[in-house]
């Protein structure tokens, strides 16, 4: 008897142990996603930080219940996505309640750390220029219907093609071609302006 | 700027996107979730979800048997506690009821000799609920039990002998004197 329970313990310690090395591959693998999901709604560094840290410390809580390991990064895409859009809300809120100086100070932080994916260029203009634009795409990511946005948000991350977009959102690669279509269509029509002010 | 309206190509958004999202994390961003990670082992640890179950099944029959023998308890009379009703007094200070004084100077009742001691099933606390009473009330109603045991009093007498011992005083009629009210006079001048 005595036995047999140290053998069950020993095997409660070893898959453990493995689940352990498995989660820690995962969150190597993932740990960027899940915070360029993040951004990709607050777009703020340290929000997207938080956001990300929390919907792995959800995943690492219910990891071993999930039934196929292979969805992991779906899954945890889809729950940053989640826990994100409440950050979002939760900041809306907030900033609402705040003075209007200060309202205006946070956009403009956000304004700033939204830039930062964008190439460094080499003058003040080109910076300038490169701001605007940027917060036009993000108004214009920002407006679309959420199912169009995540596609477009996770197309265009680590340069993830249909297939890979379609595992992550768990849907058909043809509803993520019509997406995707859809998504860019309306994104240039509300961008327009971008190439004719280049003309 | 010509105003002539083009439209954006699929590489030229997918360029704008692409940069906009190509955000790295700041480097103190994945130790900090082995951290958060380490800390979530400590606390928590995997869930099981199957030791669980096994857990939650264990104290419901743990709970089943107990409530089981608690109603078999409570319904069906010990038969040890049905022959005690029964049993013919062995002794007169055995029928004595048990009176627990208040403070400890208080003696207890030696048990007699050769007393035939019988054991219930039940709690003593519910077999004989403890009266608290002072230690002189006590001891003088063990004295009267005595008393009454060695045939020196009556129990018939105990009435009368009560009214004698404290004759209550006559009830006198209380009388109220009517207020007398003066008229205020120099207040009224004023």
């Amino acid at each position: 008897m005595h036995a047999h329970a140290e053998r069950l313990a020993g095997s409660l310690v070893t898959a453990d142990l493995e689940l352990e090395r498995e989660f820690e591959a995962r969150l190597a693998d993932s740990s960027r996603l899940a915070f360029r999901v993040a951004f990709s709604v607050l777009r703020q560094r340290e929000d997207a930080e938080d956001v990300a840290q929390e919907a792995f410390a959800k995943a690492y809580r219910s990891f071993n219940q999930l039934r196929d390991r292979t969805r992991f990064r779906a899954w945890l895409v889809r729950m940053t996505w989640r826990m994100a859009l409440d950050r979002q809300r939760a900041n809306r809120r907030r900033l609402a309640r705040e003075l209007p100086g200060e309202v205006e100070a946070g956009f403009q932080a956000r304004l700033n750390t939204g830039l930062e994916g964008v190439q460094q260029r080499e003058t003040t203009a080109d910076i300038v220029a490169a701001r605007e634009r940027a917060e036009h795409l993000w108004k214009a990511i920002e407006a679309l219907p959420e199912k169009l946005r995540l596609v477009v948000v996770l197309a265009g991350i680590e340069g993830h093609d249909l297939h890979e977009v379609g595992a992550l959102l768990d849907v058909p690669e043809g509803t993520v071609k019509s997406r995707l279509f859809l998504a860019r269509k309306q994104l240039k029509e509300r961008l327009s302006w971008m190439v004719t002010s280049e003309r | 700027m010509d105003g002539h309206k083009r439209t954006l190509s699929d590489e030229m958004l997918e360029r704008e996107i692409e940069a906009a999202l190509g955000v790295d994390p700041s480097p103190e961003f994945l130790p900090r979730l082995r951290a958060r990670m380490a800390s979530e082992r400590l606390n928590e640890g995997w869930v099981r979800p199957g030791l669980w179950r096994w857990a939650g099944a264990g104290v419901a029959v743990a709970a089943v048997v107990i409530s089981a023998l608690w109603i078999s308890d409570n319904s069906v009379p010990a038969p040890q506690e049905a022959h005690l009703t029964t049993i013919p007094p062995v002794e007169p200070a055995r029928r004595v009821p048990e009176v627990v004084a208040s403070s400890a100077e208080s003696p207890k009742p030696a048990r007699a000799s050769g007393v035939r001691t019988v054991r219930s099933t039940r709690r003593p606390v519910e077999a004989h609920p403890e009266v608290v009473i002072s230690p002189n009330e006590a001891m003088a109603l063990r004295q009267l039990v005595a008393a009454i045991a060695a045939r020196q009093v009556e129990a018939t007498d105990i009435p009368q002998l009560a009214a004698e011992s404290a004759p209550l005083p006559p009830i006198e009629e209380i009388i109220l004197e009517p207020i007398k009210l003066s008229p205020l006079d120099g207040l009224e001048s004023e």
